[in-house]
């Protein structure tokens, strides 16, 4: 490419500079075009032909601005053989090529260039270019040797347009859709560049064309029009909510070639660094004069209907894949000594948005050393439906000996064919740990003691054993059970003391009462006595003496008639305080009763005076108590 | 003392013999939870709470099998309220401090003064009823060691016998305001739990006062006052405002 550029630089010059070259040095100006429009850019070339440069003085460019310069010397490297021998072509042509573009319109005139050649100063020709004002929808296409002329013609949007397809428009949430956008064409096109990619609000996009090198070409007829068509971009989208997803469309600006009936034909243009286009449009292009006209394009945008997933027998644990898939969990090896790394290789295979299942929920035992997983993708567009393979990999350092499970891994996800949940679930895995050989081991596990380590907080487990309830409101406190058990003791007491105080009462009363009454009784029985006295029944007499006194004791002190005896009178007397001499009579007395009655003589005069005695002593202890 | 006792058990025995026919309902939603069907265990239990029965273990199962299906909220309100009808059971304290680390609102509670402290733990000592059987016990007891001080002629027998039914006496009264202290917590609660994601607590009652603060769902206050449809509410951490009343459930 490059090298076809030289090549064209220096026939150009050629034929521009050989009427001059035969003679001495001298330096040529010249302008790719002599009008143009502000929007372009021209290419000046100053020529020096029959010598070499000592040095080179740049014009002023008034009214332009160098956007480009490059410098040839030699003839652009070509080597000229004359007569099988190699010459220098008139010592060499040497050319310095400014590209410049216009910085206002009108007539604008280039100063002449200067060059030193054998210590003397050469001028160019001086140039004059036209600057027009720039025409809509004509382009800068910055080829170097492209002959821009006036926009004289439009793209038609029949010729020229953009669609976008989605394979489906209503899909599940987290199923995939495609979109293809495509150029419908019935002009060449050059070159086209994506102005405005669609943001895919909403969706997880993963793009289908990675990695292609040429677009898909066809024809398509449509409305009895046939077009090329060229698919320019496909995706695969994930829709992430469920609704009415929108996809914004796709700018994008082309450059189309139009056939102009203009003299200017130029048989270097063209010259694309786009692949794609390449062959197919170019196939006249030689042949007549063409204009490149830009055109900015928009695509239709697309509504896209997401539903939602069941909600029926949604499980916990849902990963949000959709499509299919399966699971392959392998350990390498499942017998080991502590400390001696296994590899734990979980691999995920199927159809649909594998980038999505980022993390995969397996438990390991706590005594393992578990490092983050080293996830490796393969993934494949090829078919238009992204699927391929993510693979799990887990280094485990078990750092204690023992027998020990990794539960099963479960991965749940939504069947697309078969529309239901799925689980997929790994075997249990059992990993045997042996004792470690020591040096290492012994770092972790037997220097140190171990806290218990607290995995994770849970809620404590339900009572299992204790099914009885009560109706609302059925509390023992506060109920009439509870207010009569605690009145309860309270009507007990009281009816205790009531109880007690009568009886209290009752005791004392009988007691009161025979003592007030114990001197009458004993009166009374004295007067019985005293009628006995007198009839001289001394036996009877004597009797009725005895009970009177012995009476009168039992009485006054409360104490049962066969509890008494002499002793006892006299104890009870004391605790009494009745006075010894009183005390000392009394029981005088009550010994001559019992004396007298068993002694027959004298009779009158002791029954006379044992009964004065017995009236007196009674008396006197009646004064002596009170 | 025979004849006192007899009635009062079987008072209580006519409470668990009449709530035999849903320990089958209970039993299967234990099951259903053991098996980790926690929404039919839920079911089950609520279905217990709707015909009107409690005891603080449906409660505490309710709320566990709120809490596995991540309700935190309905998970703490019944815990609430099995602590309420078993307060000595240190298993449901546990769970809603478990629970409280999985609502959003981390609320500095205010530091109590250690009596009430103390108070309140030696309150939650027993339940209610035990507290309860407790008072009648002691009141009984008190008025016989004063029947036996009445009766006593000894000075060693009357001394002893009146200290200690003066104990007995204070024992009554201690666990009677225990008793009653919880009854008035259970049967007149002054305490709910915001059941709306996030509810703005409001300077007045009404909508377009001021935002004061912002609670979350779980969170537990004390109701101060109710003014319409508004509830003047209180914070752990003393903060107080203004909520809507369907966004909060009473314990």
């Amino acid at each position: 490419m490059k090298r076809s550029l030289h090549i064209v630089f220096f026939i150009l010059i050629l034929l521009t500079v050989s009427p001059f070259c035969s003679f001495a040095q001298k330096l040529t100006a010249t302008a790719s075009s002599t009008t143009m429009a502000t929007n372009n850019s021209i290419q000046v070339t100053y020529s020096l032909s029959g010598g070499k440069s000592e040095s080179f003085q740049q014009p002023s460019f008034n009214g332009f601005s160098i956007i480009g310069f490059t410098t040839s010397t030699g003839g652009s490297g070509m080597t000229i053989y004359y007569n099988g021998k190699k010459v220098d072509a008139g010592g060499g042509n040497e050319s310095w090529m400014f590209t410049v573009v216009p910085a206002k319109t009108g007539k604008i005139t280039i100063d002449p260039a200067k060059v030193k050649v054998k210590g003397q100063w050469i001028s160019s020709n001086t140039l004059t270019i036209d600057v027009s004002k720039a025409a809509a929808g004509t382009t800068n296409t910055k080829q170097p040797t492209t002959q821009q002329t006036q926009a004289s013609g439009d793209v038609s949007s029949n010729d020229l347009f953009v669609k976008a397809y989605a394979d489906k428009s209503s899909v599940m949430l987290g199923e995939q859709i495609t979109v293809t956008y495509k150029i419908y064409t019935r002009i060449p096109i050059t070159q086209y560049a994506i102005q405005k990619l669609p943001s895919f609000t909403g969706f997880w996009s993963n793009d289908l064309m990675k990695g292609v090198e040429k677009a898909k070409q066809y024809n398509e007829t449509v409305n009895g029009q046939k077009y090329l068509v060229a698919e320019i971009r496909k995706v695969a989208l994930f829709p992430q909510k469920s609704g009415k997803l929108t996809v914004d469309p796709l700018e994008l600006d082309c450059v189309a070639e139009i056939q102009v009936k203009s003299k200017a034909a130029n048989p270097f243009s063209g010259f694309f660094n786009d692949p794609f286009f390449n062959d197919p449009f170019f196939q006249n292009q030689f042949s007549f004069g063409y204009q490149q006209v830009k055109k900015s394009l928009k695509s239709n945008g697309l509504s896209i209907n997401v539903t939602d997933l069941p909600s029926k027998d949604k499980p916990d644990d849902f990963s949000g894949f959709v499509g299919s898939l399966s699971m392959d969990s392998k350990l390498d090896r499942n017998i080991v000594k502590a400390n001696e790394p296994i590899n734990l290789t979980i691999t995920l295979s199927g159809k649909g948005n594998l980038s999505l299942l980022d993390k995969l929920n397996v438990e390991f035992p706590p005594d393992f050393e578990v490092y983050d997983p080293q996830i490796t993708e393969n993934i494949s567009t090829a078919t238009g439906e992204i699927s391929g393979s993510k693979t799990f990999n887990y280094l485990i350092l078990p750092r204690t000996p023992g027998d020990f499970k990794i539960k099963p891994i479960t991965l749940t996800y939504f069947d697309k064919n078969k529309k239901t949940y799925v689980t997929l679930t790994s075997g249990e895995i059992s990993v045997k740990v042996g004792k470690g050989d020591g040096s290492a081991a012994s770092i972790t596990s037997s220097a140190s003691k171990e806290d218990i380590k607290y995995i994770g907080s849970d809620i404590k487990f339900i009572n299992i054993k204790t099914t009885e309830v009560f109706p609302n409101g059925s509390y023992f406190f506060a109920s009439f059970a509870y207010f009569a058990l605690l009145l309860l003791p309270v009507v007990l007491f009281i009816a205790f003391i009531i109880l007690m105080r009568r009886r209290i009462k009752l005791h004392s009363n009988t007691a009161l009462l025979k003592h007030k009454r114990a001197t009458k009784i004993a009166l009374k029985r004295l007067k019985q006595a005293n009628i006995f006295m007198k009839a001289a029944d001394k036996n009877n007499f004597y009797i009725e003496l005895s009970r009177a006194l012995w009476g009168y004791i039992s009485d006054k002190f409360s104490i049962p008639l066969a509890n008494l005896s002499l002793d006892s009178a006299h104890d009870t007397l004391t605790d009494k305080h009745v006075s010894e001499a009183i005390r000392n009579k009394f029981i005088e007395i009550l010994n001559n009763c019992e004396f007298a009655r068993f002694a027959p003589a004298e009779a009158n005069v002791t029954m006379e005076s044992i009964y004065n005695d017995a009236v007196a002593i009674i008396s006197q202890t009646e004064q002596e108590l009170k | 003392m025979k004849k006192f006792v007899i009635p009062a058990l079987i008072y209580f025995q006519s409470l668990i013999v009449s709530a035999s026919p849903y320990s089958d309902i209970i039993s299967q939603a234990n099951k259903a939870y053991t098996d980790a069907k926690f929404n039919n265990a839920i079911e089950l239990y609520k279905q217990v709470v709707d015909k009107g029965y409690q005891s603080a273990a449906l409660y505490y199962n309710l709320g566990d099998a709120y809490f596995k299906t991540k309700n935190y909220a309905s998970a703490i309100l019944y815990f609430e309220k099995a602590k309420k009808l078993d307060p000595s059971d240190p298993k449901i304290d546990f769970n809603i401090q478990v629970c409280n680390t999985k609502i959003v609102d981390k609320i500095e509670e205010l530091p109590q003064p250690f009596y009430k402290h103390w108070m309140t733990d030696f309150c939650n000592l027993f339940t209610m009823d035990i507290w309860a059987i407790v008072s009648v016990v002691c009141l009984f007891l008190f008025f016989m060691f004063m029947a036996v001080y009445l009766m006593a002629n000894a000075v060693r027998i009357r001394k002893a016998t009146f200290w200690a039914g003066l104990l007995f006496l204070l024992v009554t009264m201690v666990s009677g305001v225990n008793a009653y202290s919880q009854y008035r917590s259970i049967s007149n609660s002054h305490e709910a739990i915001i059941f709306e994601p996030t509810v703005n607590v409001k300077s007045s009652p009404d909508a377009n006062s001021q935002d004061i603060f912002v609670i979350h769902e779980g969170t537990k206050v004390k109701i101060l006052d109710k003014v319409g449809n508004w509830l003047d509410v209180r914070i752990a951490n003393g903060s107080d405002g203004w909520i809507a009343e369907g966004t909060a459930q009473v314990i």
